[in-house]
């Protein structure tokens, strides 16, 4: 299956997807959301336009668990924008399992007065355009996203350029000959090793506030100020 | 199995969080605060510090943030968009004008950008010198707190003078009713009765029992002629024995000392410590309008000075002065923990050490006997302007007669011996510098004196520039007054010249203020750091040094810094905005020292004027900057002016 990617431009298989995602029925508020091209494989780095996203969920198993909250951040020019965030709770909450909402200190009031999956999905797909989507640790934002897709309308994976932050630090790991398999990746944890501050408080938008800021570090660590385009960090971020 | 395994490490990653959220939640999403993080580290720098919560949100959602490699450079705006003011997360960054030099560097919570908004914007570069992490809030956010907010305007102004000013006013000046910087007219009057000369004494008694008072003035036709407290009740009847009969004009102090309504509180509460008195009328128009009482301006334990004040002048030897002295530190740590303003501050100690001094040389005179003949003991440095403070050593000299003898000098130079030594004995050391009525070069005929001056005037080489600018700052404690003003007359001329004046600039310029604190370092001018900022040194003298030039080139015969800034205005050397600026810098920096030593005392520390980097806060480094700056324009200003 690498070798398949291998071959071809991931850039020119994804439009290619997009186009096939675009014939398939879909509501038009979702179809619209994906009817521009994806973002230029030779941009710059300092021209992108990202949305940098997490989500906070009851476990890691997309047909099991659930997601609570999702929050994300816009970064324009290798500026976050705060401005320009979200923060959704998402109201599932007769299915959440009550310690989970405990420890996330989410009170059932929150809940209640939460948002449908739905609508934050819509919110989100309206939000991802134009945009390529960052995260730390891919597997539980795009299993969930494609997870409510299979459910809802049956589509497997939705065409979105993904980078991720985690990803990143495995190849630095490899590039620099560390240790692949004992290295902490965690965000607290990388964070650290880059000296961002602390924080202390989590929710979905912070962590993605602090996923935003780990990429620019990450960026400028490893490529100084030499201008990179985004097919590099495409292809580090895999 | 690769997905298995990243799956598990996101999820691992997200319970571990769990354990810091107890702490924080419950507050921030009451308050739904979504960023909890920015919003708490903006909050905590100055000047955002003083926005209320609610404006803080709206402020951190406007908040831009970017992360600069080393080395990279931001571009300097080129429209209203692109101006922000800056708050430095991690990292560091240097500001460096177009000429190449330093402007300054910044580090972990310091702000800058202010002057990108100002219409004279100073044009510098920013770099990083470290990899960083920047907050940035856009003008727009600035511009709408300066407009829909006035009352915070002027912390977020592009001018370091209204920062540094409004630094001053909401960290120094206590802005209740008796603030000092008031009229008289607009503090509440102490109570008071109105007698005339000849009511018995019982009754001007029971009229003070019946209004709760413990102050009476005492008119006679109209006019008032004198005041009775409740202490004159005890001495000078109960102990004295007097008939309660007798008319209060036999009891009263006659020819009270008075003020006006326009009078600053400032002022009269000076007055009341230099004179010893508790009490002081109001007049209007020959009318007893109020009455203010020392009682009122310094509530507490603030009262300690004028007790002082009381003990030093009875006190009959340099060992039973000597014991009071403790309290001089008592009294300074209750008006510094009270944030009195600095001015006032100094002045106070000012005055304790006239006080010591005068007694000093009162007590000298009983034991050798009547001066044989007529002279004037000077204060001169810090003392003559009645800057002291607690470092304040003795600097002093004696002027002697043109009659006096040889032998007359040697009665002075006893004198000198007994005056100095009980100063040292309470606390005021002695001049490294010798500049004291000790030294026999410094205890002479007025003639001498001229010849001394006529000298350093003419040809100041280092030394003579020493001497001068010494004995350029003096001011009379004991004896003849008449002997300083001839000195001041006769030279008032040749130290206004622009040659000689010219030359005070060049040794005045020698030091530069710093550029400010960075990575626990004084960061100065030439990019040699230093371990501790001397902040007399490099900060306060300077303005002392340049103030001088100003009053003597304005031919103004004061002494005190404040004053003699305000004699160059009137006298339009100064611009009312560099007169504004800089008393706003050197009020700041006054204050900022007697705080540092206030903790250095409070923490059982011998107190200094050199200041450790790790003890400046985010608001002290970013004001001391600002201070510096002013300083440092007003100072090469100066240069160009009178060279």
């Amino acid at each position: 299956m690498f070798g398949l990617f291998k071959a071809k431009n991931p850039f020119e298989i994804l439009e290619k997807q997009r186009k096939d995602f675009l014939n398939i029925q879909l509501p038009e508020q979702i179809r619209s959301s994906f009817k521009q091209p994806i973002a230029n494989k030779d941009i710059m780095f300092d021209q992108l336009s990202l949305l940098v996203l997490d989500f906070e969920t009851t476990g890691g198993e997309p047909s099991q668990d659930h997601i609570i909250s999702m929050g994300w951040v816009e970064v324009h020019q290798k500026q976050i924008d705060l401005a320009l965030k979200k923060h959704f709770y998402l109201n599932n909450s007769e299915q959440i399992n009550h310690q989970t909402a405990v420890v996330n200190q989410i009170v059932p009031e929150m809940l209640e007065q939460g948002s449908s999956l739905d609508k934050a999905m819509t919110s989100l797909f309206s939000h991802c355009q134009n945009r390529v989507l960052v995260v730390h640790g891919k597997v539980i934002e795009k299993g969930f996203i494609d997870y409510y897709m299979q459910q809802k309308y049956g589509v497997s994976e939705l065409p979105l350029l993904w980078i991720d932050t985690m990803k990143i630090e495995v190849w630095l790991a490899n590039k620099t000959g560390g240790n692949t398999l004992s290295q902490d990746n965690r965000l607290t944890a990388v964070r650290k090793r880059y000296q961002l501050p602390q924080y202390n408080a989590h929710n979905a938008l912070v962590d993605s506030l602090a996923t935003a800021e780990l990429f620019l570090a990450q960026i400028a660590r490893i490529y100084r100020n030499k201008p990179v385009t985004l097919e590099t960090l495409y292809k580090i971020s895999q | 199995m690769m997905a298995l395994c990243g799956a598990l490490a996101v999820y691992i990653k997200r319970l571990c969080y769990k354990g810091f959220y107890l702490i924080y939640i419950a507050g921030f999403i009451m308050s739904e605060a979504l960023i909890p993080n920015i919003e708490l580290f903006i909050a905590n720098i100055d000047p955002f510090s003083r926005l209320p919560a609610s404006l803080m949100q709206k402020v951190t959602s406007t908040v831009k943030i970017t992360y600069l490699a080393k080395g990279e450079v931001i571009a300097s705006p080129k429209n209203e968009q692109d101006k922000y003011l800056f708050i430095v997360k991690t990292g560091a960054v240097e500001q460096r004008l177009l000429d190449g030099s330093l402007r300054g560097r910044l580090e972990e919570d310091d702000v800058f950008g202010f002057s990108l908004f100002s219409s004279s914007e100073t044009r510098y570069q920013i770099t990083a010198i470290e990899n960083a992490l920047l907050y940035m809030v856009p003008a727009k956010t600035i511009y709408h707190i300066q407009s829909h907010y006035p009352e915070y305007a002027q912390h977020f102004t592009a001018k370091p003078e209204d920062r540094i000013h409004s630094a001053v006013e909401s960290t120094w000046s206590d802005m209740g009713d008796s603030s000092f910087f008031n009229r008289v007219s607009q503090v509440c009057s102490d109570k008071f009765v109105e007698v005339q000369s000849d009511t018995p004494i019982f009754q001007v008694a029971t009229r003070m029992r019946e209004q709760s008072t413990s102050c009476a003035v005492v008119k006679n036709q109209g006019q008032l002629v004198g005041i009775v407290t409740d202490t004159d009740m005890i001495e000078r009847v109960i102990v004295a024995q007097k008939s309660t009969q007798l008319p209060i004009s036999e009891i009263m102090s006659g020819l009270p000392i008075t003020t006006t309504p326009d009078a600053s509180v400032f002022d009269a509460a000076v007055c009341m410590m230099e004179k010893n008195i508790k009490h002081l009328p109001i007049l209007e128009n020959a009318q007893v309008t109020g009455l203010l009482s020392l009682y009122q301006l310094f509530q507490n334990h603030r009262i300690q000075a004028v007790y002082l004040i009381n003990k030093i002048k009875k006190s009959q030897d340099e060992a039973e002065l000597a014991r009071y002295m403790p309290e001089r530190e008592q009294v300074f740590l209750a008006l510094a923990n009270d944030k009195v303003p600095a001015d006032l501050i100094s002045t106070l100690l000012s005055i304790i050490m006239d006080t010591v001094n005068q007694r000093l040389i009162e007590i000298a005179i009983a034991r050798l006997g009547a001066a044989p003949c007529d002279f004037c003991w000077i204060a001169s440095g810090s003392h003559a302007r009645k800057e002291a403070n607690l470092l304040s050593d003795q600097d002093s000299a004696i002027i002697l007669s043109d009659q006096s003898t040889d032998k007359d000098k040697v009665y002075f130079r006893h004198l000198a011996m007994i005056v100095t030594k009980g100063m040292d004995l309470c606390g005021y050391e002695l001049c490294s510098g010798k500049f004291m009525a000790v030294t026999a070069k410094w205890c002479q005929p007025l003639s001498i004196w001229k010849e001394y001056y006529k000298k350093w005037v003419r040809s100041p080489d280092y030394e003579r520039l020493l001497n001068l600018s010494v004995f350029l700052d003096t001011r009379v404690i004991y004896g003849n007054q008449q002997y300083r003003q001839t000195l001041v007359n006769e030279f008032k001329e040749m130290t206004a010249e622009p040659i000689f004046l010219s030359k005070l600039v060049r040794d005045a310029v020698e030091n530069r203020a710093p550029l400010g604190i960075f990575h626990k370092l004084v960061l100065t001018k030439n990019e040699k750091n230093e371990k501790t900022l001397n902040i007399k040194r490099y900060g306060i003298n300077i303005i002392v040094d340049l103030a001088r030039i100003y009053a003597l080139s304005a031919k103004s015969d004061t002494c005190n810094t404040s004053e003699r800034l305000l004699a160059a205005n009137k006298a339009g050397l100064i611009d009312d905005a560099t007169l504004k600026n800089i008393l706003s810098a050197y009020n700041f920096l006054k204050s900022f020292r007697f705080s540092y030593q206030f903790d250095m005392l409070s923490k059982g520390l011998t107190p200094s004027n050199h200041i450790d980097p790790d003890y400046f806060g985010s608001f002290e480094r970013k004001h001391i900057k600002d201070a510096f700056r002013l300083i440092d324009n007003w100072q090469q200003f100066t240069k160009m002016k009178f060279s």
